[in-house]
């Protein structure tokens, strides 16, 4: 066994790691655009990076691999051989094998390689004669050679290959050309020196406003002018790490692709998959999770969602299956949204599934909205029989409470014979959150905004007393218990309804209103969450701690949560964890 | 090891070296105490602390250091002592003890005390304010005995949780 330097090695696999992710997205690519020289060159360029660091860091294996791979995309280059499907799935999975190699590589650096099995297959495609001498027998150029693949020919006489599954991928804005330029230009951190640096710079902020909150003492106008521009700067600083936690969708949407490509072949379904809103960036948290309730979505997508291509074509659609996968901005959350045009989900099926399965009792009556969210119970599959894409009612499970996890929300919208959208809309980061700053005596809490339905100045006509200590807040159509916070914090002594009180209102995850007394809202800002220590983890109803301008450390509240009872039950689960903070709970009843 | 030590003096004082064990040492409440100044992170002054709902009276609140969110436990009314009396010389030690980091508020910061392990003394059985199971041992430091505590045992999570529910029982 070759002696092998470990530094010099992880800077092999890291590199090569990138290359691949390009890689893949180039075969893709190569499908769709025949045969284009450019995408050709930059496979080979790929492949024959990873072959000579490879040989340089003394994993031969590997580099003897890239070799044949790279001889196999020069004859495909020198129009030896018909770009195919089936070529193309070879080419991936080479691809997936160099990319198993180097994790294996990356546990155990001085590991073997085992890469016989694919060497021979691309070995076939080399040697097969049919291949090489292409046009000295016209008539036996069509038809499968011992390579396993079809023989086309480039000068276009012969005919298209039958057992071909089509798959296409477009891409509202071109990105290859991008793709080639952005390769290089970033460097990988760790998450922990990210968050250390951030600590720094909220640190570094407080220290900056207490110094500018000073400025009329400073006697020179230079001091000031270095001041105010030291002000400026760290404004920049602070958003620019603060934005570092944050990656663009492009590798997960890259993953869907091939997701859809695969489960598509799998079943011999036609697909176009369109994708867009690729650059939009979410914190890494959030993205790192998204990928498998995303590639549940497309799988059932392709095989729930789609008609097979006879079915389409009986209802006068076009044979191939569309399914769009999208990302987009809105009300300061991203909606990243999987949609087919196949058959839509029908309530009546649903509902007579889950009453056959007994996740639902007979006699319950459900409303269609209602009917369709039966997709996401646990142990719910409409397929009859288990397969490998689908059919053990697990995937469904999977994508509502991951989601869920990321204080997210799906949203399914179907129309029989249309086609099912899901919408998943997710906060941009875990870490930062828009926030309220109440008061409540000589303390201040932290309340996020999007859980404040409203708030108003309570005035004495519009409360009725209820027994001895409660009272109910009449607004609009609604009769609204009303709690001081103090009250629900807890504390013994809290502030009685007053003209001064300032009241918010709340909805628990049943839409019941709740209004929260406090003595004064302070102001609006964004807080960064920072989670509490273990030693805390019996406190419920509070979603972490910030830092206000000021340099004090206060509580984030979970409105929601503390609302949910009285008094807030003692909670064993772990509240260190903000994620599981807003996870649903069964109701009380 | 200790018999061998005796033999040679020369080795003795190696040894020493070796097994010194140093302490921050502090008063709580006219006693002094001692903590393992490797558990030590830093000591700083008094700070704004942030009361938590729903916790036991000595668990004081969260405090802000540099950017990082700590709890911070008043050692005097955890030992029951009488509510301290916020002074001058009143400070926080932050205690690493991980995974927990600690804040603990101490009436005074004394010294830091250098001793040989062999001059830790089991502790005697008198009465003092703190629990004994707390004690590891004590040691003498001119005329004062400096109870040595044990931190971890002191100031553990689970510890929390439990008297945590207990007020909240009490309370419902």
């Amino acid at each position: 066994m070759v002696e092998r330097d470990p530094e010099l090695c992880n800077c092999f696999l890291d590199e090569a790691r990138e290359l691949l992710e390009n890689v893949e997205k180039c075969f893709l690519n190569l499908e769709m655009a025949n045969e284009d020289p450019s995408i050709m060159a930059q496979i080979l360029r790929v492949a024959h990076n990873i072959k000579g660091s490879a040989g340089a860091v003394g994993v031969h294996e590997l580099s003897k691999f890239t070799h044949k791979l790279e001889s196999v995309i020069l004859k495909l280059k020198n129009h030896n051989c018909t770009v195919q499907a089936k070529l193309v799935s070879l080419l991936l999975l080479c691809c997936d094998f160099l990319k198993q190699a180097i994790e294996l590589l990356r546990v155990d650096i001085s590991k073997d390689i085992q890469v016989e099995d694919l060497v021979s297959r691309m070995e076939l495609v080399l040697a097969c004669e049919m291949c090489r001498k292409r046009n000295a027998m016209p008539g036996s150029v069509t038809g499968t050679g011992a390579c396993g693949f079809e023989h086309g020919n480039c000068s276009g006489q012969t005919s298209q290959p039958t057992d071909q599954m089509e798959f296409s991928v477009t891409t509202q804005q071109p990105s290859p050309k991008k793709s080639i330029a952005t390769s290089d230009d970033s460097i990988r951190v760790a998450l922990s020196r990210i968050d250390k640096l951030m600590n720094n710079v909220g640190e570094l902020v407080i220290l900056q406003t207490g110094l500018s909150q000073t400025k009329h003492l400073m006697q020179s106008a230079a001091q000031l002018e270095t001041v105010t521009q030291m002000d400026k700067i760290i404004r920049d600083v602070q958003e620019i790490t603060l934005k570092l936690r944050m990656v663009p969708l492009t590798q997960t949407f890259q993953k869907m692709k091939r997701v859809a490509r695969d489960t598509s072949q799998v079943l011999s379904k036609e697909v176009e998959l369109e994708i867009s809103g690729e650059d939009i960036e979410l914190d890494k948290n959030v993205l790192e999770q998204l990928s498998d309730p995303l590639v549940h979505l497309l799988r059932n997508a392709v095989d729930h969602g789609l008609e097979s291509s006879e079915e389409r074509l009986a209802l006068g659609k076009s044979p191939k299956g569309r399914i769009s996968l999208s990302a987009y901005h809105s009300g300061g959350r991203v909606v990243i949204e999987v949609r087919d045009d196949g058959k839509g989900l029908d309530p009546k099926k649903l509902m007579a599934k889950a009453v056959e399965t007994g996740i639902l009792d007979p006699d319950t009556k459900l409303s269609d909205e209602a009917a369709f969210e039966l997709i996401f119970a646990p142990g719910f599959s409409t397929k009859e029989q288990v397969t490998d894409t689908s059919g053990r009612g697990v995937g469904m499970d999977v994508v509502k409470t991951n989601i869920m996890a990321l204080q997210g929300e799906v949203a399914i919208e179907t129309e029989l014979g249309k086609g099912t959208s899901f919408r998943i809309s997710l906060p941009l980061t875990l870490a930062i959150v828009d926030a309220m700053v109440v008061r409540l005596g000589h303390e201040r809490y932290v309340v996020p905004v999007v859980q404040v339905s409203e708030t108003l100045q309570i005035q004495d006509r519009h409360v009725s007393r209820v027994g001895e200590t409660g009272s109910v807040l009449r607004l609009r159509e609604e009769n609204i218990p009303i709690r001081g916070l103090g009250r629900v914090l807890g504390q013994i002594s809290s502030s009685s309804v007053s003209g001064e009180s300032i009241g918010i209102i709340v909805r628990d995850k049943l839409q019941n209103p709740h209004c929260i007394l406090v003595d004064q809202i302070v102001g609006q800002q964004q807080v960064v969450i920072k989670q509490l220590g273990n030693e805390v983890d019996w406190l419920s109803g509070v979603m972490g701690a910030a830092i206000l301008g000021d340099g004090e450390a206060v509580l984030i509240l979970d409105l929601q949560e503390l609302v949910r009872s009285r008094a807030p039950k003692i909670q064993r689960a772990n509240m260190g964890r903000v994620n599981q903070a807003s996870q649903p709970q069964k109701e009380a009843v | 090891m200790t018999e061998n030590l005796e033999h040679s003096p020369d080795a003795h004082q190696e040894k020493a070296v070796a097994e010194a064990e140093r302490f921050l040492a502090f008063t709580l409440s006219g006693e002094h105490y001692g903590i393992p100044l490797l558990k030590v992170k830093e000591v700083i002054e008094l700070t704004k602390i942030t009361p938590l709902p729903y916790a036991p009276n000595y668990f004081k609140g969260i405090m802000n250091l540099r950017g990082q969110v700590i709890s911070v436990v008043d050692l005097r009314l955890k030992f029951k002592m009488s509510k301290a009396e916020i002074g001058s010389q009143s400070a926080i030690v932050i205690l690493d003890l991980s995974p927990l980091c600690l804040g603990v508020i101490v009436d005074s910061i004394n010294c830091v005390l250098a001793t040989e392990r062999s001059e830790i003394q089991a502790r005697p059985d008198v009465e003092s304010q703190v629990k004994s199971d707390y004690i590891l041992g004590v040691i003498r430091s001119n005329q004062d005995l400096v109870l040595l505590l044990d931190v971890e045992r002191t100031l553990n999570a689970e510890d929390f949780r439990t008297i945590e529910s207990q007020t909240k029982a009490r309370a419902a």
